[in-house]
């Protein structure tokens, strides 16, 4: 469903330097009815001269009753949180905006996250710097579907951004790249913790999902590689820069479990229509007819298999 | 400019306009490149209110188009270098033009090649197509390495192409035309010379953007077509001098996000008016020019807008 609509700033404030948290209301008669996590929207300017939206990932929402849904019956979402990195003049402009003002919304964009392949896995959640938001939501989602979440976040340095409640949903592993917090490196040295001291809770984990996880194998979908004896995880969803994902697909590779990354790249429409935003893929995207998929429509969520880095 | 102080009640204004011979039911319409087929804008805009939909430029095989970054924001406007990633013309008849069967606008096909041949084909294979309206002819693109400008910018081989194309094309001939020249004036003799039925201008500026802090092109073309508001009066200007020309019709477009953009554009000369990077500004801008349009009309006791086409006068 893309829409576009005026939505009012319920809040926005500062994390830390830099990075701000913002909670979006849609108008009344508005709310979509469901968001997938990996799912993002465009936000526009005022200032006409900076004519594109900004592409912002949507880090969780609110749905209309502040209660769990029931059975996937949910009243629509009230409401988004859009945590931010101002980059650039635009992102400057949305972090001057006060409770109560509007701001016109793209969206909801893109495909996000198929939770139904990570229910009750163990689910391993990598994210570097501004690439955290979509991943909380995504957490969160995981976890209302008994999957046992480990999230690896990697900063430049302290302080650190929603850490606290990427904790209310599993296990939490801090890397920094200046050592000042948590792994001295990248979400790779984090999540090679796993592998070594941390592997004891992870085979105690495995053991408890066998099970289940044998039964689903034989549904699976074919891409889904046997996951190696002694993998950590399950799954392993990722967001972050290029050189990352381009790592924390390896990293799946040795493991032999599947591995979904979230995209980005410079995007001008949003939509679908301009083809800016594509990524090179191994197989011929169905729209574009060569080796092309749109970030902004068919992702930006992809099978890493599918991504030729 | 006529059409101020006309007697009688003002009726609804007729907005219809005509480009060689082919009634649009309003003047405006999307920019190639800038609106896909209509399908991902078709859930913001009704595409039946528009004069006519331009598809993205179509090949005869399918293009990769360039690496990425492929676009970048500038002030008041933006720089693409998509290279004409397209599917093809076989899945584009099977797909897009088969989406548009289910709409009452006008569709303008965008058509692109490395080669004179492969233009051609793509105009041939469309002969029998009786969705299309109306062809565009890409010669303009900034960001291809063969074809696209460099058919663009002699006369003489723009001439050349027009005439060979004119010989095989069932529907009218457009020629899209790029600023990136001396004379635009030129460029439009050759095309009438040619025996084209019309023109369409402006293709993007060529420009460049640099990122200092990495001291690296932020664009992998390097250059980018620019477009957006900021480059309206150029294009304004250009459509003036290319509807002074020639007498066959003018689509005027070049950073149009306004009525009175649109306005602008007709009252220098342009017969009609594309909406492009506007429509990343906003999706629904196609609509409000419209109704801007009529609004204006109503205002200024038009009784066609055609009245407005090449009014401008000297102050």
């Amino acid at each position: 469903m893309k829409k576009l609509q005026q939505m009012l700033v319920l809040n926005n404030e500062v994390l830390t330097p830099g990075v701000y948290s913002m909670e979006l209301a849609y108008p009344a008669g508005q709310e979509p009815v469901d968001i997938r996590p990996g799912q993002f929207v465009g936000v526009y300017c005022r200032d006409g001269s900076r004519l594109l939206p900004r592409p912002i990932s949507i880090c969780s929402w609110n749905y209309a009753e502040d209660e769990e849904r029931s059975g996937g019956n949910g009243g629509g979402v009230r409401s988004l949180r859009l945590v931010y990195r101002t980059a650039g003049a635009g992102t400057r402009e949305l972090a001057g905006l006060h409770a109560g003002e509007q701001v016109r919304v793209l969206g909801i964009l893109g495909n996000g996250y198929d939770l139904s392949l990570l229910e009750g896995k163990r689910v391993l959640l990598m994210a570097g710097g501004i690439g955290a938001p979509p991943m909380l939501g995504l957490a969160r989602e995981c976890s209302r579907r008994k999957a046992a979440v480990t999230a690896v976040l990697g900063y430049r340095s302290v302080p650190l951004f929603l850490k606290e409640e990427f904790e209310q949903y599993g296990q939490v592993i801090i890397a920094t790249d200046d050592g000042s917090a948590g792994v001295h490196g990248t979400v790779l040295d984090g999540a090679a913790m796993l592998e070594s001291g941390a592997a004891d809770a992870g085979k105690t984990a495995r053991t408890s999902v066998t099970g289940s996880r044998a039964e689903e194998q034989s549904g699976t979908k074919e891409y889904e590689p046997e996951g190696q004896a002694d993998a950590p995880c399950d799954v392993i969803c990722a967001c972050g820069p290029l050189p990352m994902l381009r790592s924390v697909k390896g990293l799946a590779e040795k493991w032999k479990v599947p591995c979904y990354i979230s995209m980005e790249e410079h995007m001008a429409c949003g939509v679908g229509a301009c083809l800016g935003c594509v990524v090179k893929t191994a197989h011929k995207d169905a729209h574009s007819q060569v080796n092309n998929a749109r970030i902004c429509t068919e992702g930006p969520v992809f099978n890493a298999a599918e991504i030729v880095f | 400019m006529q059409g101020t102080g006309t007697t009688g009640v003002q009726q609804e204004p007729d907005l219809s306009v005509d480009i060689a011979g082919v009634r649009l039911s309003n003047p405006v319409l999307t920019a190639s490149g800038t609106f896909g087929s209509g399908l991902e804008y078709s859930e913001f805009v009704d595409l039946n209110q528009l004069g006519a939909v331009t598809t993205k430029g179509v090949s005869l095989v399918p293009w990769e188009g360039n690496p990425t970054p492929r676009v970048t924001e500038v002030y008041g406007g933006m720089l693409n270098a998509i290279g004409l990633q397209n599917p093809g013309i076989e899945v584009f008849v099977q797909r897009d033009l088969q989406f548009l069967e289910a709409y009452d606008t006008r569709v303008i096909v965008n058509v692109c090649g490395h080669t004179l041949e492969e233009y051609l084909g793509v105009v041939e294979r469309l002969q029998d197509e009786k969705r299309v309206d109306l062809l565009e002819i890409n010669v303009s693109c900034p960001n291809v390495r063969k074809g696209g400008m460099a058919f663009g910018t002699n006369p003489a081989m723009l001439e050349k192409i027009t005439r060979e194309i004119k010989a095989v094309a069932k529907q009218p001939v457009i020629m899209k035309l790029t600023p990136n020249v001396t004379s635009i004036a030129e460029l439009a003799r050759a095309a009438e010379a040619g025996g084209a039925d019309g023109i369409s201008l402006i293709n993007t500026i060529t420009g460049m953007k640099i990122d200092v802090e990495r001291q690296q092109f932020v664009l992998a073309n390097r250059t980018g077509g620019m477009s957006g508001p900021a480059i309206h009066p150029i294009a304004v200007r250009m459509v003036w001098e290319a509807a002074n020309a020639v007498k066959i019709p003018v689509i005027g477009m070049g950073g149009v996000s306004t009525a009175e953009d649109a306005l602008e554009m007709m009252l220098a000369g342009a017969s009609a008016v594309a909406v492009g990077a506007a429509n990343f500004h906003d999706p629904e801008t196609t609509i409000q020019v419209i109704d801007g349009i009529r609004d204006y009309a109503v205002r200024h006791h038009l009784g066609s807008i055609r009245e407005i086409i090449g009014a401008v006068r000297d102050r």
